[in-house]
C-alpha cells in the first residue's frame, strides 16, 4: 500500500470511527447530549419537528439556555410582547394586542371545555401564509413552542382544552409571547 | 323524528354527530372528531367551502362561521362536502340528528364532493367500496329507519343494491334539501332563488306530520343552451284522490281563481311543449330503466305515482323551448330558479302525501332584470300558497313574450 493509499485509508477509518461515536452517542443518551447553539438556531426557527420538545425541556432546566435562547428568538422575532401589566383569568380570556398581531381567545359554544385561539397577524410575511406561524412563549413554566396553521385571510387558530399547557401560556399575561417571522 | 347525516367514506360510515355556530370572534370553521379538539387535516378545506366567495355554506345557510363533529376522522379528499351540505340543510331546518339513530329516524348518507363556482356535485371514486363498507350498517338500519343514500349523478353506474335501502341521485347541491324527510324541514334556504343549477327544493304541507315528506325538484344539466322555468306546489295536505281529480287547485286557496283570472295574451304557444317521461327500474343506476311517457291534456299532466321502482321524471322540452322557468309555491316562499336545458329531471321524494308543480316552457332566454324582476314579485307574495295558476301566468305575460305553462301532480305511495 503506498503512503498516500495508507493516508486515505486511516482518514476514512478514523472518520468513520468518529461518525459511529457521534451516532452512538446521539441514540443512546439523546437525553445527556449538550445542546448545542446550532440547536437553539434550528429550534428558534422550527426546524426540529421531531426533537424540539427534548431540547426544549433541556433549554428549560438551565437559565443560560434559556436567556441564550430568548435572546435568539427575539432576533429573529416578527414581534414581541412582552410580559403583560394588567391581570387577566381563565373567566374573561382576555387577548393581546400588539401594532402587528392580535390573539384573541373565545370558548366553544358546545364543547366549554375548549378554547379557540385566534392569532390574527396585521402584515404577514409569505411564510406566515405558506407555513404557517410559529410562536414562542416564554412563561411561568418555561418555555413553550406552538406552531399555528397557514394564515386565512391574515388570521388562524388553534382549539385547545382548557388544561392545555400551551392554552395556559398563552393566556398568561405575564408570559412574554414572540412571534416569529 | 330526526335525520342523521352520514358521510360514506373509503373506511365506512362517519355520522355527523353535530354541528354548529361559532362564537363571532372564531376565525375559522372547523371540523373536529369525537368531540377532541384537534382539527381534522380538512379543516381548512372545510373553512374554504364554508366562505362566501370561495364556498357556499355562508351563500346558501347564511354567514357564519361552523364546527361540526364526526364521528371518525375524515383526512383527506373531497366527497366529505355533500353530506356537510346535506348537514347544513338539515341543521338549517332544525332537524338535524346526533349521529345516532333511533327507530323512526331518518338516516342520509351521502358522498360526493361539490364544484362551489358551478354548483355542480361531481364525481368521486371508490363508491363501490364506500357502498360496500356501508352495507352492513345499512342493512341493520334498514328495518327501524328509513335509509336514504345520496350520490352523484355521474356515479350513476357505480351503485351497488343494498336491501332496503333508496339511492338518490343529485347534480346540484340544492337538491339535497329536496331529500330532506322531514316536510317541515323544506324551509327556505338563506338564499333561495336563482341558482344556476338545477333542482328546486319543496315545500311543505299542512298541519298534520303523518302526511309528511314531500320533496321535490327539478334537474337538469347544461348543455347547448339555456335556462328553465318550473313552478311546484306542495299541496301536502290534500286528500290525494282529490289532488288527482282537482290537481290544479290543490293547496291554492281559491282555486276557481287560476282559470278566472283573465290572462291575456297566456294562451299555450303551441311550438312550446313539454312531455314528461318516468323512468323506472329496479335499480335506478342501471341503464334497464323502462321509459314511459306521461299522458297529458290541457298543459295539465296525469298524475304520476311515486313507489320505490320510479326512478326520475324527465322533461323533455321541444326544440323551440330554449329557456325553463321553476316557480315553486310554498307555504313560506317561492322558489324561483331557471333551469339548464341539458336533461331536466325531477328527482323524487320519499314519503306520502300529493305534490303539485309548474313547469314553464319559454321561447326565449330571461335576462337577469326580468328574472330579478319575477323574484321580486313573488317574494313579496304574502301567502305563496294564496299564489293562483292564473296570477302566474298573469305575471310571465307581463315579462316575457311567449310561454307555456304545464302543471303535474305526483303522489306518494
Amino acid at each position: 500500500m503506498s503512503p498516500v493509499n495508507h493516508k486515505q485509508a486511516e482518514a476514512i477509518f478514523v472518520a468513520k470511527r468518529q461518525y459511529d461515536v457521534l451516532s452512538a452517542s446521539h441514540e443512546n443518551s439523546e437525553e445527556q447530549a449538550a445542546v448545542v447553539f446550532n440547536d437553539l438556531m434550528q429550534l428558534a426557527s422550527g426546524r426540529l419537528p421531531g426533537s424540539h420538545r427534548n431540547i426544549l425541556h433541556k433549554i428549560n432546566q438551565s437559565l443560560d439556555l434559556r436567556r441564550q435562547y430568548m435572546n435568539l428568538v427575539k432576533q429573529f422575532s416578527y414581534e414581541y410582547s412582552s410580559a403583560q401589566a394588567a391581570a387577566s383569568s381563565l373567566d374573561t380570556l382576555e387577548g393581546r394586542e400588539t401594532d402587528k398581531f392580535a390573539l384573541s381567545f373565545s370558548r366553544d359554544p358546545v364543547a366549554h371545555s375548549q378554547i379557540y385561539v385566534v392569532l390574527t397577524i396585521h402584515f404577514p410575511n409569505s411564510q406566515h401564509c405558506t407555513d404557517g406561524v410559529l410562536v414562542n412563549v416564554d412563561g411561568q413554566q418555561g418555555i413553550q413552542q406552538i406552531r399555528f396553521g397557514p394564515l386565512i385571510d391574515n388570521k388562524t387558530q388553534l382549539l385547545f382544552e382548557q388544561s392545555d399547557s400551551a392554552l395556559q401560556a398563552l393566556i398568561d399575561p405575564q408570559a412574554s409571547i414572540v412571534i416569529m417571522n | 323524528m330526526a335525520t342523521h347525516v352520514f358521510i360514506a367514506t373509503t373506511q365506512g360510515l362517519v355520522a355527523v354527530n353535530n354541528l354548529y355556530t361559532l362564537p363571532g370572534a372564531v376565525a375559522n370553521s372547523t371540523v373536529t372528531a369525537k368531540g377532541f379538539s384537534q382539527p381534522l387535516p380538512i379543516a381548512n378545506n372545510y373553512h374554504n367551502f364554508v366562505k362566501l366567495g370561495s364556498g357556499i355554506i355562508e351563500e346558501d345557510f347564511g354567514e357564519g362561521k361552523f364546527r361540526i363533529d364526526l364521528s371518525d376522522e375524515i383526512t383527506q379528499g373531497l366527497s366529505w362536502q355533500l353530506g356537510f351540505y346535506l348537514a347544513h340543510a338539515a341543521r338549517h331546518c332544525g332537524i338535524l340528528g346526533n349521529g345516532q339513530p333511533q327507530p323512526g329516524d331518518h338516516i342520509i348518507c351521502a358522498t360526493g364532493a361539490i364544484n362551489t363556482a358551478q354548483r355542480r356535485v361531481v364525481e368521486v371514486d371508490h363508491v363501490p367500496v364506500k357502498i360496500e363498507w356501508a352495507r352492513e350498517q345499512l342493512t341493520l338500519w334498514q328495518s327501524m329507519c328509513s335509509v336514504l343514500f345520496l350520490l352523484p349523478q355521474a356515479n350513476a353506474e357505480e351503485i351497488t343494491e343494498v336491501e332496503g335501502v333508496t339511492f338518490q341521485l343529485v347534480e346540484a347541491p340544492e337538491e339535497v334539501a329536496l331529500f330532506l324527510p322531514d316536510h317541515a324541514a323544506i324551509r327556505p334556504l338563506h338564499k333561495s332563488t336563482l341558482l344556476p343549477a338545477e333542482s328546486p327544493e319543496q315545500v311543505p304541507a299542512p298541519s298534520s306530520r303523518s302526511i309528511s315528506y314531500w320533496i321535490a325538484a327539478l334537474v337538469a344539466c347544461a348543455g347547448i343552451a339555456i335556462i328553465s322555468g318550473v313552478a311546484w306546489q306542495w299541496p301536502g295536505s290534500g286528500n290525494p284522490a282529490q289532488a288527482q281529480s282537482d290537481t290544479q287547485h290543490q293547496g291554492v286557496v281559491s282555486s276557481s281563481a287560476d282559470h278566472s283570472t283573465p290572462v291575456p295574451n297566456a294562451s299555450p304557444d303551441p311550438a312550446l311543449t313539454l312531455a314528461l317521461e318516468t323512468q323506472h327500474g329496479e335499480t335506478c343506476g342501471a341503464a334497464k330503466m323502462s321509459k314511459a311517457p306521461v299522458s297529458e291534456q290541457d298543459n295539465v299532466f296525469n298524475e304520476v305515482a311515486v313507489n320505490k321502482n320510479l326512478c326520475r321524471i324527465a322533461v323533455l322540452p321541444s326544440e323551440a323551448v330554449t329557456a325553463l322557468l321553476f316557480i315553486g309555491l310554498g307555504e313560506q316562499r317561492v322558489v324561483l330558479r331557471q333551469l339548464p336545458m341539458n336533461k331536466p329531471f325531477i328527482p323524487l321524494p320519499q314519503g306520502k302525501g300529493t305534490k303539485r308543480y309548474y313547469l314553464a316552457a319559454l321561447a326565449d332566454e330571461l335576462n337577469e332584470k326580468t328574472l330579478n324582476q319575477l323574484k321580486g314579485y313573488l317574494f313579496e307574495q304574502a301567502s305563496p300558497t294564496t299564489l293562483t295558476r292564473g296570477e302566474v301566468e298573469q305575471k310571465l305575460v307581463q315579462l316575457m313574450p311567449r310561454f307555456s305553462l304545464y302543471q303535474h301532480t305526483l303522489s306518494g305511495e
